[in-house]
């Protein structure tokens, strides 16, 4: 049996690699269709990649730049060399892929194919059937970046589990009112998913698979069984479960109305209840679903009323965008006031986002804020000094930023709360995600700013205020690149 | 016949290539090719370097790149590497895509040197065009190129072979270069951890001490081109290797080894090693895994053995270098020699070994947890520890850390 068992990572361990895990991430390049494709491996307890290339390929892709706290255990490659470039090496993967079995004993092998071997069209498919003859596992490969959409490479081994996995007619046996709860392996679910599946169960749904949480390949196998499929944004391979299985899914966030604040950010209070209601209407259980959630949400309710008294009323400037982020619940569900909003731009700039829609984004920021009361400041792309000076002009009580900011609020005595660890480790749909939020802004207001932080006497760009100098030219030189060119490197 | 496959060491020829460039302190790097290898050599090298300093750019290539060429974007990475970093070199590292469809690096070179006032200079860096020590190799001897003939300077050396980041990496190159003025000897270029400039003036010293062989093609090169001799020396762990290191330096210089200089650093070594001499013998005899570069596992594992007493049951050696031939033959310090880029029969060599400890990078991480015996990050990679104190792991200083990194590491053990 293979040892590639996912480790457990502590919160504090990924928290210290977050800025340096930004540089790629658009900043100054893009995580590659390889990292992509051995994220969803790896989260595959008893499979194992093989890489289709030479050591090249081999060996630098040990770094993971999903979770760049950790490598990717066991990578091994093919070694192709230039003789094989040149006359192919289908043979070789073959012989590959029965070394892998003998090496690991996993119960799948997943063909990882690199930028040689698709360039030289070695026919994977062939010496994959070859090779399956030899092994007593499973053995599945990737077509690479055939398919399209973030992270590349990730949902094409996960289209190509399901079309070389499960084939067509295969024998399911249905588990009745059961749904699959789908996530992203480089997410951490153990906090995030325990009251969906109480409410869920309770409404009489029973969690089929969580997609990933230790999932094996009997996991695969067993996806569907259920009846829905959960997930938070539409995937390709729900697709073919759609078209194959005939199991439907639902998003709990859809791209189809981009400007309606429920569609792209449905959390809190309402949107909670919203979303097991129509699941538990997809699924016939609508009845005892309204008592459920009446139930539940009355009582979070009543937990929040009493949590939020200190905070309404609080001004808050919020950093990185409103409603798509945490900024909908403060105004809404914490009754707070929206004070300030801040815009560093160039970030989502590198993502490809056009001014247009980055004009949008703030236009429907706005306009959210006034619906909900709030009249905000909005600055964009402002120096440190200028947003320090409207943070106190306004009399704000508490900055929400990403972490590598925290500091630079510190450093003028302004209390701040961190947007981007509550997103990783709070942030879901349930009626208890508010009531945590309101005791930890309450804890920030009563907690003074840090006096002296370290980070506070070193050097930083001007307007990329947590970023060292070097870093924003290295993020220059990206954005050269991609806007003379073509216009994006997204995909690959 | 023999396995095909292997679980790779990061041991590729770009990320050799990477390293030695990016030790020129003036110079830019581009990846050429996909995201990938750009992507990877540059968490490689933030992982490992200082945070404030990262020069490695990428050219950005595409799929729909492969037809069309990757000139307009490599041109477009150049003129802006330039535009941001106004750097002495920029040097583009070829990946396997550009290098598989023929892209016309020389070409754009040609085009952009009419426009741009810097050096620049390709490597070809494919995933199957070699491992890092031909990667940092050809960057070595490429930068022999762009060095001015001179007279020499008496006393003064070049040192050739030192990676910026190896580990503890600035402290180890801070007390070789002291150990070296006590004995009245400047050091001039470091290759690579110098500005481009200071390269270029390499020839004015007299000798080059090559480090444990890395880089010696470079020092061969300055031989007959400049007239530069040269010295293999130890990589200076330990005390023996150190005064080894010290004597060859200035017996190439036709100097005479300061004594009274040893004698108190000697002195100095004895007074901290008395405070802890329990726990030393305590763990005379302790059996270890020493994993590491050719260039430097064996002067390692030989203070290790010689010195602080281990039994090093198994040296493991990741990536080779020019004298690895050489330093092996010498065997008294080790039970058994593993050369292997495979990652997995390197960890089943040192589970059926029976260790107590290894000395390795962060890649045996997962193995120690595993065994549950500490790791020493003596090796590259380290991606998971930082080290900008002043504690070397090499020279006389770096005697006192490394033993109080073993004890401490034995007796904090659960």
């Amino acid at each position: 049996m293979s040892n590639n068992q996912k480790p457990k990572f502590s919160k504090a361990l990924v928290g210290a690699y977050g800025t340096i895990s930004m540089i790629v991430h658009a900043m100054a390049c893009q995580p590659a269709k390889n990292a992509g494709a051995l994220v969803a491996v790896n989260a595959i307890s008893d499979a194992v990649p093989l890489i289709h290339g030479p050591l090249g390929c081999g060996g630098l892709r040990k770094m993971n730049s999903f979770g760049v706290h950790s490598l990717f255990p066991d990578t091994p490659c093919t070694n192709l060399m230039e003789l094989e470039l040149v006359y192919g090496a289908e043979k070789k993967l073959r012989r590959g892929i029965v070394e892998t079995y003998e090496r690991y004993r996993p119960a799948l092998i997943v063909v990882v194919p690199t930028c040689p071997s698709d360039m030289i069209g070695d026919d994977l498919a062939a010496a994959v059937r070859q090779a399956k003859k030899e092994v007593g596992c499973e053995v599945v490969y990737s077509t690479g970046e055939l398919i399209k959409g973030r992270p590349i490479g990730y949902h094409d081994v996960l289209c190509s589990l399901f079309d070389q996995l499960l084939p067509d007619g295969m024998e399911i046996q249905k588990m009745e009112n059961s749904v699959n709860l789908i996530t992203f392996p480089i997410h951490s679910v153990n906090n995030k998913l325990g009251e969906m599946v109480d409410i869920l169960e309770e409404i009489g749904i029973k969690v089929n698979k969580i997609f990933f949480d230790n999932t094996s390949l009997k996991d695969i196998y067993d996806l569907p069984r259920a009846v829905l499929n959960i997930t938070d944004l539409p995937l390709p391979w729900l697709d073919r479960m759609k078209e194959r299985f005939g199991v439907p899914f639902y998003a709990t966030s859809s791209l189809d109305h981009p400007t309606d604040p429920k569609e792209i950010n449905p959390h809190g209070m309402e949107n909670s209840a919203r979303i097991f209601l129509k699941i538990a209407d997809l699924l016939g259980k609508r009845d005892r679903a309204e008592a459920v959630v009446k139930k539940r949400k009355q009582y979070a309710e009543e937990r929040l009323m009493e949590e939020t008294k200190g905070l309404k009323g609080k001004k808050v400037a919020v950093v990185g965008g409103f409603f798509f982020g945490m900024g909908l619940l403060l105004v809404r569900e914490m009754g707070m006031e929206a004070s300030v909003l801040i815009y560093k731009t160039y970030g989502l700039e590198s993502h490809g986002m056009g001014r247009n829609a980055l004009k949008q984004i703030m236009d429907m920021d706005r306009e959210v804020a006034k619906h909900y009361g709030s009249e905000p400041l909005v600055l964009i792309n402002p120096t440190h000094g200028e947003e320090i000076r409207a943070i106190r002009e306004s009399e704000t009580d508490l900055v929400i930023a990403p972490g590598a900011d925290i500091f630079r609020y510190h450093g003028e005595g302004i209390r701040a709360f961190d947007s981007m660890k509550f997103y990783m480790d709070s942030l879901r749909i349930g009626f208890e995600c508010p009531v945590e939020l309101a005791l930890m802004l309450k804890k920030a207001l009563e907690r003074p700013a840090k006096k002296n932080p370290l980070l506070s006497m070193l050097d930083y760009d001007r307007y990329e205020s947590n970023l060292h100098p070097s870093w924003v030219k290295l993020e220059n030189v990206w954005r050269a690149v991609i806007e003379g060119a073509d216009g994006g490197c997204l995909y690959g | 016949m023999g396995e095909i496959i292997y679980d790779s060491y990061p041991n590729s020829k770009l990320l050799g290539a990477m390293r030695a460039l990016t030790g020129v302190r003036d110079a830019v790097g581009i990846v050429h090719g996909r995201s990938c290898c750009h992507a990877d050599s540059l968490l490689f090298h933030v992982l490992t370097s200082p945070n404030d300093d990262i020069r490695l750019v990428g050219s950005g290539m595409r799929a729909q790149d492969i037809s069309v060429g990757g000139h307009r974007k490599l041109s477009l990475a150049i003129r802006s590497a330039y535009k941001e970093f106004n750097p002495a070199l920029i040097a583009i590292l070829v990946a396997s895509v550009p290098t598989l469809m023929g892209d016309d690096v020389d070409g754009t070179i040609a085009a952009m040197e009419r426009q741009i006032p810097c050096k620049i200079c390709s490597f070809p860096c494919a995933g199957y065009q070699g491992h890092m020590n031909e990667g940092y190799e050809e960057v070595l001897s490429r930068l022999t190129q762009y060095m001015i003939p001179s007279s020499h300077i008496s006393d003064m050396v070049n040192i050739i072979g030192f990676k910026s980041d190896e580990p503890h990496g600035a402290a180890n190159l801070g007390e070789v270069k002291r150990m070296l003025a006590d004995q009245g000897v400047k050091v001039n270029a470091v290759l690579t951890s110098s500005s481009f400039e200071e390269i270029k003036t390499a020839p004015r010293a007299s000798v080059n001490v090559v480090l444990g062989g890395d880089g010696l093609g470079c020092a061969r090169l300055m031989e007959e081109q400049f007239g530069v001799p040269y010295v293999t020396v130890p990589y200076p762990f330990g005390w023996g290797q150190s005064i080894e290191f010290l004597e060859r330096v200035t017996g190439a210089l036709g100097k005479k080894l300061n004594q009274e200089i040893i004698s108190q650093e000697k002195d100095r070594i004895k007074e901290k090693l008395q405070k802890v001499y329990t726990y030393l013998q305590g763990i005379y005899g302790l059996p270890a895994a020493v994993v590491g570069e050719g260039g430097r596992v064996f002067h390692l594992a030989r203070f290790l053995s010689d010195e602080i007493g281990l039994k090093i049951k198994l040296l493991s050696v990741a990536s080779k270098n020019p004298v690895l031939e050489e330093i092996k033959r010498e065997d008294s310090y080790f039970e058994e020699l593993f050369i292997t880029p495979d990652h997995f029969r390197m960890e089943e060599a040192i589970r059926a070994k029976d260790v107590e400890m290894i000395f390795g990078s962060t890649a045996e991480k997962r193995l120690s947890k595993e065994l549950n015996i500490p790791l020493i990050r003596t090796a590259y990679p380290i991606l998971d520890e930082v080290a900008i104190s002043d504690m070397p792991h090499v020279g006389f200083k770096g005697i006192i850390n490394l033993t109080e990194q073993v004890i401490n590491a034995v007796i904090s053990s659960s």
